[in-house]
């Protein structure tokens, strides 16, 4: 690094193809030039550690075990950009990354890295810590600038973008946690190293967190291109409990669900894209037959909904008005021209709001509409295929019933009366539709309708 | 500085002018909601969506920057779409009526709420010029009108309705001022109370006037009808006072229709006698029920107006926005907290549901130009009705608040006043605890809100 210029530095990451693996996939080189080449006395580097999606965790995972792999990388990018502030903007809700990011940047100030000659150069680069706001918002990068400015957390529209016009007004590097990990990786490996990992366009490992119906979840890192049934079968173990895979939502609640009839996509940038979804932050939940899609659209909305900051009329009403026409029809009340509307609202959400957050929203509903929709009509008629919708479903005993009593010990509401060595029998006005007796039923007496 | 081109036309502007800037200059005209001058873009209302053909991205005009070599539309379906599809949203959480429940149900759609705000602060003249406006026969209609707008009071369900037929019947004699002269000339056939009203009417945009009937006595069918309630001398002023105002009144004479049609810029048809077919030709029918034919005669002349005017007439189907009906919980603060104004009078107990900017409020036009009729469907629940707050001279109706940010940015700009709370569905307007606003500053946010979230407590004048 002492010997590089930063015109090397940008070739160098230029080469390795790296692309911002916050969501949209930005190629970073491109983007250190741009803040590189604004004008400006001061220029801040931002790291982006306010990771809110649902399920998603590898930021911190990184900021916790890894801090100086992210602090490295951003002292790169000040001699790449001519950087002369950090700010690492941590989830307040991240209480161990906080303090674990802190002692790193202690630990470095201590050893010298920051101040006025960093890395051998004649630049003064320094890193303060900032937790974040408390809202899923200020993850987006002109909200997350709002809040370190005082204001409130709301995004205005790009362009201009940070790196032209970003804190306070001076060029900013806006950059996600995982991104900046990276870079000091492919310094010190070359970038031929990392470019050899992925696929064409998309070079290199993405961090996915793994969940729902696998033997095995959690944080895996994959090579881009890798394809959603390896990921699902070879990584993951394949399905739990021997069912069948119906789809895969990837990207949390701003990325899409993938059917199962599309497992062989290989997971790049252009790929999910394409198929409407979207790499998002790294969500990767799966999907078996007993899942229902609209109970999932509902569920991911309804966390971008509650997270809408309500600046702009198409993602604050129209986001409230999807949700409540999915809720309808998870309780059996949607009407013939629900489809219809969800969708023209959903459409009208994602073209017109002001930022990414409403702009993405939709992809659940409108990638399960693509796929599934046979599941949206049939809950109109008052059914839900998954058996899944409490509303619409019903709980019986079959005749196969051997009396153990099981069933009755575990009912909460006290709908099946304790009858031993006979069959059991649900009362169907005082069943919650829990589902405990199903799972407990040990020869399978239980049936769902 | 930037060439582009805007719907094709091509247009040079400085640097750093935006696309609203851009339509300006090419002559497109584009909606917007949340943008003044003074307070600069807010990019919340996105109602000034257009379309940037290169990247295909929609954009807000009164942020979007114009860049050189743009190619921008303002007018295709897709645009025209997404704004109509934005503004159903923002009527979605919209509670406030544009007008009155009262003034709905009235038949002749006399302004009863700002009838009796201008009685309860005394001015009994300037009542009695609305209620000549609106009704034209207002002691007439007094007697022979069964007052369907007390059915409709929103006062009834918190405690008893406003006697709105005694308030009105207590005025006295209030001529409303004619426009200047047009020039034109238009015909009435038939002399009855449609006839009558559409005269005055018309005498009122400033046309000269004509009104013929082969009966000798001008209304005679409603002198038959209601003997016994209407004393003959009481309708006869009221003819006499459209007749001193400037309509010349030409009865007991066998009328030639197609002569008053060949004399005449526009000719209203009130009687039931056939009339020549020409595009100059407008109906106003008389009903059986006299504010019936009261509201036919202003609206054929409203049609026979916007014809000589060559404008389309659009007043009659404007667009309404409506709370609905108050739930049992609401009822309570929705009738104390419409009480403004501490008066003792009957006329003061009215709750003034009407809406104070029914005239210039920005989102009721869009809604009326793109083609939005009501009653929108919310597909949500409707968001709770908010207390009404008073500001000084100024009344904050939240429920019509749009959520813009006009007044929270001259507030900042001010060094303090109005200000955001909440986020999402509940993001709202507020002062923060403690805090105030001056009367200059409620007035000027006031002046900028584009919607009657905040209005002057007088209201405006409908036309």
């Amino acid at each position: 690094m002492r010997e590089m210029s930063a015109e090397d530095v940008i070739g160098l990451i230029d080469r390795s193809g790296l692309r911002g693996r916050g969501g949209a996939g930005f190629f970073t080189a491109r983007k250190w030039r741009e803040v590189r080449n604004a004008p400006g006395e001061v220029k801040y580097i931002i790291c982006n550690g306010d990771e809110g999606d649902p399920g998603a965790f590898m930021d911190r995972m990184t900021l916790e075990s890894y801090p100086f792999r992210v602090i490295e990388g951003m002292l790169i990018a000040a001699v790449a950009t001519g950087a002369t502030r950090g700010i690492c903007y941590i989830r307040a809700e991240y209480p161990l990354a906080v303090s674990r990011v802190r002692a790193a940047l202690e630990t470095c100030g201590g050893a010298g890295y920051f101040g006025g000659r960093i890395l051998g150069k004649g630049q003064e680069f320094s890193v303060e810590l900032r937790e974040g706001a408390g809202a899923f918002i200020c993850g987006e990068e002109s909200a997350l600038i709002a809040t370190l400015e005082g204001r409130r957390p709301t995004p205005s529209l790009r362009p201009p973008y940070p790196a032209h016009q970003g804190l306070h007004g001076y060029p900013t590097l806006v950059s996600n946690v995982e991104t900046l990990a990276f870079v000091p990786w492919i310094v010190r490996h070359g970038p031929d190293a990392f470019a050899e990992i992925g696929t064409d366009r998309s070079r290199g490992t993405k961090v996915f967190a793994l969940a729902g119906k696998v033997l095995r979840g959690g944080l895996i890192e994959v090579p881009m291109g890798t394809t959603v049934r390896e990921i699902v079968e070879e990584i993951g173990g394949g399905v739990a409990e021997g069912r069948r895979l119906k789809a895969v939502q990837i990207g949390g609640p701003s990325g899409g669900c993938i059917p199962e009839s599309l497992a062989d996509l290989p997971v790049d940038y252009e790929s999910l894209t394409e198929a409407g979804a979207m790499m998002g932050s790294g969500g990767f939940v799966v999907l078996d037959d007993r899942d229902c899609i609209v109970e999932m659209s509902r569920y991911f909305l309804s966390f971008t909904q509650i997270e809408s900051c309500g600046k702009c009329t198409p993602c604050r009403v129209g986001t409230k008005q999807m949700l409540e026409i999915l809720e309808r029809l998870c309780e059996g009340r949607g009407s013939g021209e629900d489809i219809e509307v969800l969708e023209r609202l959903a459409v009208t959400v994602k073209r017109n709001s002001l930022c990414g957050l409403g702009r993405t929203a939709p992809n659940p509903v409108l990638t399960s509409l693509k796929y599934f929709r046979d599941e949206f009509d049939a809950h109109i008629n008052g059914k839900c295929p998954a058996k899944k919708c409490k509303a619409l479903i019903t709980y019986s005993i079959k005749e196969d019933c051997i009396g153990c009593t099981k069933c009755a010990q575990q009912c909460p509401a006290g709908a099946i009366g304790m009858k031993p060595y006979e069959v059991h029998e649900i009362d169907a006005v005082k069943c919650v539709r829990c589902g405990g007796c199903f799972d407990v039923c040990p020869v399978d007496a239980v049936e769902v309708n | 500085m930037a060439r582009l081109r805007i719907d094709n036309v091509e247009v040079e502007v400085g640097a750093g002018a935006t696309l609203l800037d851009a339509a300006a200059k090419a002559g497109a005209e584009i909606p917007t909601l949340c943008y003044t001058r003074q307070t600069g873009a807010q990019a919340s209302c996105m109602v000034c969506v257009v379309k940037d053909a290169g990247s295909g991205r929609m954009l807000p005009a009164c942020s979007a920057k114009a860049e050189d070599g743009m190619e921008v539309d303002t007018r295709g379906d897709e645009v025209a779409g997404l704004r109509r599809e934005t503004l159903l949203m923002l009527l979605s959480e919209h509670v406030g009526d544009c007008e009155a429940p009262c003034t709905r149900i009235c038949p002749a759609s006399l302004d009863i709420p700002g009838l009796l705000r201008l009685m309860s602060g005394g001015d009994e003249s300037g009542a009695a010029r609305v209620a000549q406006r609106d009704l034209v026969f207002p002691a007439t209609l007094c007697r022979v009108c069964g007052a369907p707008c007390e059915k409709g009071c929103r006062r009834a369900q918190y405690d008893a309705p406003v006697g709105i037929r005694a308030c009105h019947a207590a005025l006295g004699e209030g001529m409303p001022e004619r426009a200047e002269g047009s020039g034109k000339t238009v015909g009435v056939i038939g002399a009855g109370l449609a006839g009558l009203s559409a005269a005055f009417t018309s005498l009122l945009r400033g046309h000269a006037c004509r009104v013929y009937d082969e009966a000798p006595v001008a209304c005679s069918s409603v002198r038959v009808r209601y003997a016994q309630q209407l004393p003959a001398e009481i309708l006869d002023a009221e003819v006499e006072s459209i007749r001193r105002m400037g309509a010349e009144l030409m009865l007991g004479r066998a009328v030639d229709a197609a002569g008053v049609v060949s004399t005449c810029d526009a000719v209203i048809v009130a009687c039931d006698a056939g009339a020549p077919v020409a595009a100059n030709v407008f109906r106003a029918d008389e009903h059986a029920m006299p504010a019936r034919s009261v509201a036919n005669g202003k609206a054929g002349a409203r049609a026979a107006e916007a014809f000589l005017r060559g404008q389309q007439d659009q007043s009659s189907r404007r667009y309404n926005s409506v709370i609905g009906k108050l739930r049992p919980e609401e009822i309570h603060a929705y009738g104390v907290t419409r009480l403004v104004d501490d008066a003792t009078s009957e006329a003061g107990r009215c709750l003034g549901c009407d809406c104070r900017k029914a005239v210039s409020c920005k989102l009721r036009q869009h809604a009326d130009r793109y083609g939005i009729r009501g009653p929108v469907k919310r597909h949500m629940d409707r968001p709770a009705i908010a207390a009404i707050e008073v500001l000084g001279p100024v009344l904050f109706e939240p429920g019509k608040c749009v959520k813009c940010g006009i007044c929270v940015e001259l507030s900042r700009q001010s060094g303090g006043g109005l200000t955001f709370a909440g986020r999402g569905l509940d993001t709202r307007v507020e002062l923060p605890p403690g805090g105030r606003i001056s009367d200059d500053l409620a007035m000027r946010c006031a002046e900028a809100c584009p919607t009657g979230a905040l209005a002057v407590r007088a209201g405006e004048e409908r036309p």
